[in-house]
């Protein structure tokens, strides 16, 4: 059984202040029964046994078995019966054409939200502020299934007393609404105000439209959270630093208002934001293993690999270990001078996926007929 | 920039600069002649020097392929390539008669210029030496991964003198015919100028880079040898998974794996085993058991991210998947992963194998297309071998070689015999004319 009123003190405490030791024992106690509960998924069984995994055995987090984050593309991996599922989260399927399909239900859905709730309050305070979305209105409409970037908006709403969606839907996709965002500015520049937008839409459609039309903004006292589309951002050689000068030379404010996160779909409640030592720090009801790409193992400080995420948020799907295609360096535990516990991290890159091509490249049923 | 390592016969490690062709043309051109004038004998006395070389040099042998490179030059060798390739090695010395008054020479190509792939840096030598032994001028192009590898190989060819027939030879001619390069590949305006040079283009590599190359202008007259990527997969019958001989044989499977990554075209992708009377996870089994003990030879898995991520990923499916398996190492050491689905699967490297049971090896042969280079075999009877080879080669498949040895560079590689390509057969027939 879960240990239910552990999880919801976990997530709805005060975050980030709960040393390493210690949260591991506590979420391996909560993981472990989630765990047998995910055997009642056919596919999740089939893994526990070809893996030969004995639940009662795992001893440390490392130990515990985790899914590669494209399962959640090709497998219904869901928990929770059908007739529960309140909502299905889906993945912007940029790289394969097929989105991740995340199954939700109420008991899921809220731990999560409140698990963003807790974990954004740690930087952002609990005060409710006006929000300026730069993304169209249908990004976050109601019905079944929500996108990563709705859910993305939905959970930082939570942070708003009012949201205003600045940009326009049109046929060749999103367009900047120059006039909203200029009566925006000047209802709310003396403001404490949120601003949210996916990272690539941010820069390309917002930040790049106002820097083109010589176009500066007056709103000093914003704080500009962003996520996600890094990848495309790199491939146009834009550096995370050069985005926040960029933005904060267009909004009159300081780069350290400039928050970037990191999360995923498949881990909705769980975000990592930098601190103002540029690190990312683990909630206390999730934890983060960096994994050597040849053994898998954990990496020591200061070493690359591949960003493991694991979570009690989820009941309805498999969500207490979750393995990434993400490069991040393992810096440290417990000692950050922001004064945040736990282990602490910073994001590199998406796993390269270009690979050193070489006579063997080919697959022979392509040319069949030939 | 064009970074040229070995001109003239001269080294330089960090490699001279430059912006065109025209040196190196000049000083193959300078050179040409000398070799012409070698007797092939001497030139496979030389190479046979170099193997002796490469064979004492502990550094150089730990260089992936180099051991059997090293096996490859030596003499004995060699002349039986060349007469598999010419018939008769006397060819590339003079017109050696083959009819009543009519007589045949294999005069050299001119310049040949060789494009490497970069997954198996012993490929440029095996290119490289085949071109000299038919005397030609060479510009070999290889890949920034490769270039110090083949530098250091190429070195050992330096300075090596043989006496033929009273006379003293240097292998200094031979490297004077050599002009060792890297510039980036995709710098189409270098790829152009150096294919203009060519009087014969062999390029080996991935579709993406041979279908470039194959598109760049060159003379009407210059030969194209293509080889492009291929797929290779392993076949064990029944009378070998029963044999005594199987732990061997399933040993030499997990070598072929290994080499070169799994990169090469003569990689094993996929195994077929005949139903025997050991279960397919049995033989999973002690493939494991097999990949732990060499794995332990080979430490250095180097994994690029891209192949961890598509490994991971099988893994991943074949675990989650109900109706297949995967047994796999701590890391990514190994991965075995078996399904009943009788196809080839997409090639994922990194020591991924799969493994399917068919009721006879024959049923590959709806599998075959002209894209399988080598099928590793294991079998104890020669008939059925002959068989499934008869069959196999007919759809598409180029080479069936015993397990353990799919790797190893032979003659014909690619269903052609790459010295017979390198040399212009001419004639003299002047029959009742004298």
């Amino acid at each position: 059984m879960e240990d239910l009123e552990l999880i919801d003190e976990l997530v709805l405490a005060k975050q980030f202040n709960i040393e390493q030791e210690k949260k591991e024992k506590l979420l391996l106690n909560i993981i472990l029964p989630q765990l047998e509960r995910n055997r009642e998924n056919v596919n999740i069984e089939a893994m526990y046994t070809k893996l030969g995994i004995d639940i009662s055995s795992i001893k440390t987090l490392e130990q515990v078995p985790y899914i590669p984050v494209n399962m959640f593309k090709c497998f219904e991996l869901r928990i929770c019966k059908k007739e529960q599922v309140v909502r299905v989260l889906q993945s912007s399927a940029t790289t394969t054409g097929i989105p991740s399909k995340i199954y939700l239900d109420k008991k899921t859905s809220i731990r999560q939200s409140q698990g963003l709730i807790s974990t954004l309050s740690s930087f952002l305070g609990n005060k409710r502020r006006t929000m300026l979305i730069i993304d169209n209105a249908d990004s976050n409409k109601k019905g079944d299934s929500i996108t990563a970037r709705g859910a993305a908006i939905r959970g930082i709403s939570t942070f708003a007393s009012k949201t205003f969606y600045v940009m326009d839907k049109e046929k060749e996709g999103l367009n900047l609404n120059i006039d909203k965002l200029c009566e925006f500015e000047k209802k709310y520049k003396d403001e404490e105000i949120l601003v949210y937008g996916f990272t690539y839409i941010v820069w390309s459609k917002f930040l790049k439209v106002l820097k083109q039309q010589e176009i500066k903004l007056n709103i000093p006292k914003l704080k500009l959270l962003h996520s996600g589309g890094w990848k495309k951002l790199i491939s146009q050689k834009v550096e995370k630093k050069v985005f926040s000068e960029t933005a904060a030379q267009i909004f009159n404010t300081s780069a350290s208002n400039v928050i970037d996160f990191y999360g995923m779909v498949e881990q909705a409640g769980v975000v990592f934001i930098d601190c103002q030592y540029g690190h990312k720090h683990v909630p206390n009801f999730a934890e983060v293993i960096i994994r050597d790409i040849q053994t898998l193992q954990e990496v020591k400080f200061g070493e690359e690999g591949l960003i493991e995420v694991m979570s009690i948020l989820g009941t309805s799907y498999p969500s207490q270990a979750i393995l990434t295609e993400d490069i991040g360096e393992y810096i440290g535990i417990d000692d950050c001078p922001c004064g945040r516990r736990g282990k602490y991290f910073r994001f590199k890159s998406r796993v390269e996926k270009a690979e050193i091509r070489g006579c063997g490249d080919t697959f022979a049923e392509r040319e069949v007929g030939i | 920039m064009i970074n040229c390592y070995e001109i003239n016969g001269e080294f330089n490690k960090n490699g001279i600069k430059f912006e065109n062709f025209n040196e190196i043309e000049t000083c193959l051109n300078k050179n040409f002649a000398k070799l012409h004038e070698f007797p092939v004998q001497v030139i496979i006395l030389i190479i046979n020097e170099y193997s002796k070389r490469i064979a004492i040099n502990r550094e150089i042998l730990r260089i992936e392929g180099v051991p059997y490179l090293s096996f490859y030059l030596k003499k004995i060798n060699i002349e039986k390539q060349l007469k598999l390739n010419l018939g008769n090695i006397e060819y590339l010395n003079r017109f050696v008669q083959v009819e009543d008054e009519k007589y045949i020479k294999a005069q050299p190509k001119g310049v040949v210029c060789h494009w490497m792939a970069g997954n198996v840096p012993t490929l440029g030598i095996y290119s490289v030496l085949q071109s000299i032994l038919c005397k030609n001028a060479n510009i070999l192009r290889v890949s920034k991964e490769s270039v110090s590898a083949v530098y250091e190989l190429l070195r050992l060819l330096d300075n090596i003198e043989v006496e033929y027939e009273g006379n003293t030879y240097s292998s200094k001619i031979i490297l004077k015919n050599i002009s060792l390069i890297y510039f980036n590949s995709e710098d189409k305006y270098f790829n152009s100028q150096m294919s203009l040079k060519a009087d014969a283009r062999i390029v080996w590599g991935s579709k993406m880079a041979v279908d470039a190359i194959s598109l760049l202008p060159k003379k009407t007259t210059c030969k194209d040898l293509i080889f492009g990527p291929k797929y290779s997969f392993a076949v064990f019958d029944k009378s070998a998974i029963e044999s005594n001989d199987f732990e061997e044989y399933l040993e030499n499977l997990v070598t072929d794996i290994i080499a070169f990554s799994q990169k090469g075209c003569s990689s094993p992708q996929v195994l077929f085993i005949e139903k025997s009377k050991l279960r397919i996870e049995q033989i999973a089994q002690m493939l494991c058991i097999k990949f732990e003990k060499i794995t332990k030879r080979y430490t250095n898995l180097n994994l690029e991210e891209a192949i961890a991520a598509k490994v991971i990923n099988k893994r991943g499916e074949y675990l989650l998947s109900v109706d297949k398996a995967a047994y796999i190492s701590n890391g990514l050491k190994y991965t075995i992963l078996i399904d009943s689905e009788i196809k080839l699967e997409e090639a994922i490297t990194g020591r991924t194998i799969f493994i399917k049971e068919v009721e006879d090896i024959l049923e590959v042969c709806p599998l075959i297309t002209k894209n399988i280079q080598t099928v590793g075999i294991a079998s104890k009877n020669s008939d059925r071998i002959l068989e499934f080879a008869e069959r196999v080669t007919t759809f598409g498949v180029d080479r069936v070689v015993k397990i353990g040895y799919m790797n190893f560079y032979d003659s014909p590689w690619d269903g052609c015999l790459i010295m017979s390509e390198l040399v212009r057969w001419c004639s003299i027939n002047i029959k009742g004319m004298i």
